[in-house]
């Protein structure tokens, strides 16, 4: 088995196309992921901004400091054509300020934005505008007739981490298919289809390696290069989110670094190990790398369909199934909400899946044998 | 000793060794002739433990290949044209890591390697890739690498297919030597001059059955041939058409 593992080793140091292909690209991959994602999907879409104020001339000086508002429009009073455009989603968000009573309303679409952004993008234009007019109390006056900014305003950077740390990991499993899973495939199919087509297959066997060994020794191989993979994009993601946003320091509020550390080896481990018997069992019907990675594409798409599927559905049962649940998984060790049980049962369930794809693998190759 | 009795491989819709039966004495060269399709691949796979019999039995030795396959896997080599080595290795390489699997320790892998890729002409590449290699240096290499365990059998499939004659006269004279050291040797060609120069008795298989076996002498003499070319044609033309004729008559009576 450690025969298998070394050989394999010295074989991909032997690659350095397949090493550059394995390693280095999805990790640039990564890089400008986090690139096009801190610039796009975590930072504020301007909004379309609607007025109502007496006090148009304030208003206006204020608006030319400001540029979180995009296309701003001031109105004396709420005209049938405001109420048009807001019915009909022209205008994001619409403000009626009294500086006089120090009064301040905002009105949005709570289904058009999303949940974090209404509370901000209210509680920080009426904040800035109070600064901007020196009045506390139309502050404290919004405060007070919204209750719920004083929860925004006392752990805003916490609420704006959670959600920046959901969206993160969000598209962590997709990252997890396609730039660690789909390189892993690859080596899957390669397992017993590669070997099988370069001829050399029959030479190992008669070398007196038993099936079980032989597998073994290769998906140890491929889920090993997974993890280390897998660890460099991590490190690669974490560096870009360093450099691209400083101030968002996405580890800072892990509640215990060790257990989100933990649930992260062991949930993509386990994770990657299914993917890669899977594809390893593949790969045991067919005799060409060919052949085995039709099929091996197939079954990354109904990877990626299950992430999915467990991402919208409502089932609780999705969150013990493993790798369909490795956002909930990763999420919950972050936030400190991570039952332990559920990580317990869902590995005993993953490995559980590994040996019996092992177990089939090894009937196949015996049943080619007869 | 090698015994096959009865054996019988069927494939799918195809049986392609049928009922055959051979005795292989220790220390000889035994040639396995017939021609292209003939069964003589699929016999040597299931002597080598790669392919399991349908029906019959094979004994290496005195040991059952379904059953002992792991033992008798240790005392056999067994290289056919289909076998490859993994060509991103070096012979040095491989040799390190088929003697590992082989569970030889590291001074008897040095000893064996360095006989046999002297004999070979190995030692000047043996730190080069074996996919940079030409045919004959591939087929040399790969010769050297199944015996590195030094085994009692040896089972060629073809062993001289495709090589020059120079070449062809290494691995002949090699094949002899071992002979002379005692081993048994299997060997499956239909290169009729290899098997004059080389083989102690032959077994002819046309069609997966077995038709004739005995020293070449035996064979051509209980044919009423000249040589041995001449008792091989007319061993097929027996045998081929009256297999054909079966089939016909089979097909006639599906039918009706």
């Amino acid at each position: 088995m450690l025969a298998i593992f070394n050989r394999e080793v010295k074989r991909l140091l032997k690659q350095p196309k397949v090493i550059f292909s394995t390693f280095l690209v999805p990790c640039v991959l990564i890089l400008l992921m986090m690139w096009v994602f801190m610039s796009g999907v975590l930072s504020h879409e301007k909004k379309a901004l609607a007025i109502v104020t007496k006090d148009r001339a304030y208003v206006e000086k204020f608006l030319a400091v400001n540029e979180e508002f995009d296309g701003v429009l001031i109105y004396t009073e709420e005209t049938e054509e405001l109420k048009k455009l807001y019915d009909n989603g022209k205008t994001d968000v619409m403000l009626v300020l009294d500086l006089e009573e120090k009064s301040a309303e905002v009105r949005y679409d709570a289904t058009k934005l999303k949940s974090g952004d209404n509370l901000l993008l209210s509680q920080q234009l009426v904040r800035e505008l109070a600064m901007y007019c020196s009045s506390e109390d139309l502050y404290q006056n919004y405060i007070e007739q919204n209750p719920e900014i004083v929860r925004l305003d006392t752990a805003s950077e916490k609420d704006i981490w959670e959600q920046n740390l959901t969206s993160l990991i969000g598209i962590f499993s997709m990252i997890f298919v396609f730039l660690v899973g789909q390189p892993m495939t690859t080596f899957s199919i390669d397992a017993y289809a590669g070997e099988k087509e370069r001829g050399s297959y029959d030479s190992i066997r008669l070398a007196g390696i038993d099936i079980w060994k032989f597998l073994i020794g290769k998906i140890l191989f491929v889920t090993a290069i997974g993890l280390i993979g897998g660890a460099l994009q991590i490190v690669c993601a974490l560096c870009g989110l360093a450099y691209f946003s400083p101030e968002m320091n996405v580890l800072k509020y892990v509640g215990n670094p060790v257990i989100f550390w933990s649930t992260v080896v062991i949930a993509c481990g386990i994770s990657l190990m299914i993917l890669v018997t899977v594809m390893v069992y593949l790969s045991t019907y067919f005799d060409t790398v060919k052949d085995a990675g039709m099929y091996a594409s197939l079954g990354t798409i109904a990877f990626t369909a299950l992430t999915q599927i467990s991402a919208i559905s409502s089932s609780p049962l999705w969150s013990y199934i493993p790798f369909a649940n490795l956002s909930e998984m990763l999420l919950k060790s972050a936030t400190g909400n991570l039952e332990i049980s559920k990580l317990l049962i869902s590995s005993v369930l993953g490995i559980t899946v590994v040996v019996i794809l092992i177990f089939l693998s090894v009937k196949q190759l015996e049943q080619k044998e007869q | 000793m090698i015994r096959i009795e009865n054996v019988t491989k069927k494939f799918k819709d195809k049986e392609a060794v049928k009922n055959l039966s051979f005795h292989i004495r220790q220390g000889e060269i035994f040639a396995l002739l017939g021609p292209n399709g003939a069964g003589k691949t699929t016999t040597m796979r299931m002597l080598s433990t790669l392919l399991k019999a349908t029906s019959g039995d094979i004994f290496i030795h005195g040991l059952d290949v379904k059953k002992d396959a792991t033992e008798i896997k240790k005392n056999i080599a067994f290289l056919t044209t289909e076998i490859r080595l993994d060509g991103q290795f070096t012979p040095n390489e491989l040799a390190d890591f088929y003697g590992n699997l082989y569970g030889m320790d590291k001074e008897a892998i040095r000893t064996n390697k360095e006989r046999l890729f002297t004999y070979f002409d190995i030692t000047p590449i043996a730190d080069k890739r074996y996919e940079t290699f030409s045919t004959g240096m591939k087929q040399k290499t790969s010769i050297a690498i199944c015996l590195l365990h030094d085994p009692k059998i040896i089972i060629f499939d073809e062993p001289t297919n495709g090589l020059d004659v120079l070449t062809q006269k290494q691995v002949e004279d090699f094949l002899l030597m071992e002979k002379e050291k005692g081993k048994t040797l299997v060997i499956s060609t239909h290169i009729l001059e290899v098997v004059e120069a080389l083989a102690d008795r032959v077994g002819i298989i046309i069609d997966g059955k077995n038709v004739a076996e005995g020293t070449i002498e035996e064979v051509i003499a209980a044919n009423e041939a000249k040589d041995l070319r001449e008792a091989f044609i007319s061993l097929y033309e027996r045998n081929h058409e009256m297999e054909a004729s079966i089939v016909k008559e089979s097909k006639k009576k599906k039918w009706w």
